[in-house]
């Protein structure tokens, strides 16, 4: 009964994956681009 | 049933989100009929702020003003009860351990909700003197979400055997997304609302959120995966919640990574706590040091408080605040509402883009992240991730803006009166959702699952950078602009 109410058990931690550290640069690297790109926009409209 | 009746049945009627998603435009159309002059929704009960207890109930409509609040209530709790075990029924569950264990659920969360709409509890400092109340706690109805929190992990924790009674009731998941689904209609009335704004703060509004998203998201994934060692299942829920808009990208987030059903929950109850924290600090920071700002300040709030009602409340005190200051310190009168209307832009469109980083998330882990060896990645893996309530939140969406678009005046005026029948209803799902999270969460089996360590990551992210990062994007976009002044 113990063992049934326990939450199911999660994976083992891992170290980032190539595809995990390509989804953080990707996203932080478009951030920082489209933050020149719309602040430039912002003063031009 | 057979086993095998119950194996054929549809997709479409055998899981919570399907069911979400059916129970969620239900009640939007129950509340679009409306338009057509038909009030089918405003008996259902809505809660008010009160001093004198007999106040605090009454039909959401006042079609049905002579109704009694308790009326309502019980009108209301009979609707849920027959809508939500249509769906128990269809997904193969007990109806009558379900509507037994709703029963109490339903009146204990709303008392809950009563006591948090307590005046001295939820005004905000600008609804101070309408109530004539020397002080008060600052922290909006939402307080009742707080109390039906703490009420519930009081049940969840000590009482065992009432919690078990409750567990067939105990869905706050499937509570949640009804919610969602209800708010696309309430998001799409608000988008149609600020075509009207200056199309400059809109615009503004929309970049800012781009960069919200972009900036935040990672940062926060990265810091919960590398430095606290949580898993890609933790890290990426805990990123929607800390980063965009809280419960509902928490719990969409959980549904596009196919993570386990109480991570997502664990995060919203983490995000509620926070953002009264953030609601009674940072409209006093906002007015300390951004009265010259107050754009700036407007938008801050939208970035960085993680509720849609905190972070309305914020932007409503963060006007209230800075107008005062601004006159008292420079002469200035502005006009009311603008740095609001800063706050609510903000808010309007992070609430938008959940639906596309649900999507967006939802191929990345069907095709890269939970990707086994030798598996081919494929469109069925991923509608199978997509969390399919998602759906009906972005086809409210788009419908109330092509409707609203295509119709004016006093037609106008009964969509969003219907609309906002219908969100009253989000209202109480929210209720019951903060309610059953309590229940659901036994805090020495939450603590072996990492509820400690979520916290800390909570805190680091939120008071570390995500508040300060919201500052400059908002900083960035918004300075220099000021609201108008009275004439």
């Amino acid at each position: 009964m113990a063992e049934q109410e326990r939450l199911p058990q999660e994976e083992e931690w891992f170290d980032l994956m190539p595809v995990e550290k390509k989804l953080i640069s990707f996203t932080l690297g478009l951030g920082v681009v489209l933050l020149v790109v719309l602040l430039l926009a912002t003063h031009t409209i | 049933m057979s086993q095998e009746a119950k194996g054929a049945r549809s997709p479409l009627l055998k899981s919570e989100d399907w069911w979400a998603l059916w129970i969620g435009l239900f009640i939007f159309f129950l509340g679009f009929l409306k338009i057509g002059g038909v009030d089918i929704l405003g008996w259902a009960v809505k809660t008010n702020m009160w001093l004198d207890l007999s106040k605090a109930l009454s039909p959401v409509s006042n079609v049905y003003k002579g109704v009694p609040g308790i009326v309502s209530l019980i009108l209301t709790y009979v609707f849920l009860s027959v809508i939500l075990s249509i769906g128990v029924s269809a997904m193969g569950g007990d109806i009558r351990r379900f509507v037994k264990g709703f029963t109490i659920i339903f009146f204990v969360a709303y008392i809950c909700w009563i006591i948090g709409n307590y005046a001295y509890i939820a005004a905000t400092p600008d609804q101070l003197a309408k109530w004539k109340l020397p002080w008060s706690l600052r922290m909006t109805g939402e307080a009742g979400f707080i109390v039906a929190l703490i009420v519930g992990l009081i049940i969840g924790n000590f009482f065992p055997g009432l919690t078990s009674y409750l567990q067939d009731a105990t869905k706050p998941e499937w509570f949640v997304k009804t919610a969602i689904v209800i708010l696309g209609g309430q998001i799409g009335l608000n988008a149609l609302h600020s075509t009207g704004l200056t199309a400059q703060i809109v615009f503004r509004g929309l970049c800012a959120i781009i960069e919200a998203y972009l900036i935040y998201w990672p940062l926060v994934y990265f810091i919960a995966r590398k430095y606290f060692k949580f898993t890609p299942e933790w890290a990426a829920p805990l990123a929607s919640g800390i980063s965009i808009c809280g419960v509902s990208a928490a719990i969409a987030t959980g549904g596009a990574i196919k993570s386990r059903p109480v991570i997502p929950i664990i995060v919203s109850s983490l995000v509620v706590i926070f953002a009264v924290v953030e609601l009674i600090i940072l409209p006093f920071a906002a007015q300390a040091w951004l009265y010259k700002e107050p754009m700036v300040a407007g938008a801050w709030m939208g970035l960085a408080v993680k509720t849609d009602g905190a972070a309305a409340a914020s932007g409503a005190m963060v006007d209230a605040l800075i107008r005062s200051k601004a006159l008292s310190v420079m002469g200035v009168k502005w006009q009311e509402g603008w740095m609001l209307m800063a706050t609510t832009t903000v808010k309007v469109f992070i609430d938008i883009f959940i639906a596309v980083w649900a999507f967006i998330l939802a191929i990345i882990w069907s095709w890269k992240i939970d990707r086994r060896e030798g598996e081919k990645a494929n469109a069925g893996e991923i509608w199978l991730r997509f969390p399919k309530f998602v759906l009906g939140y972005a086809a409210l969406f788009v419908f109330v803006i092509l409707v609203g678009k295509s119709i004016s005046g006093d037609t106008a005026k009964l969509l969003s009166t219907g609309i906002g029948e219908a969100g009253n209803f989000r209202g109480i799902f929210f209720v019951l959702t903060f309610f059953t999270i309590g229940l659901m969460s036994n805090f020495k089996k939450l603590w072996e699952e990492g509820m400690g360590k979520l916290a800390m990551v909570y805190v680091i992210c939120l008071f570390g950078f995500i508040i300060w990062i919201g500052l400059l994007i908002s900083w960035l976009f918004f300075h220099g602009i000021t609201p108008p002044t009275v004439a």
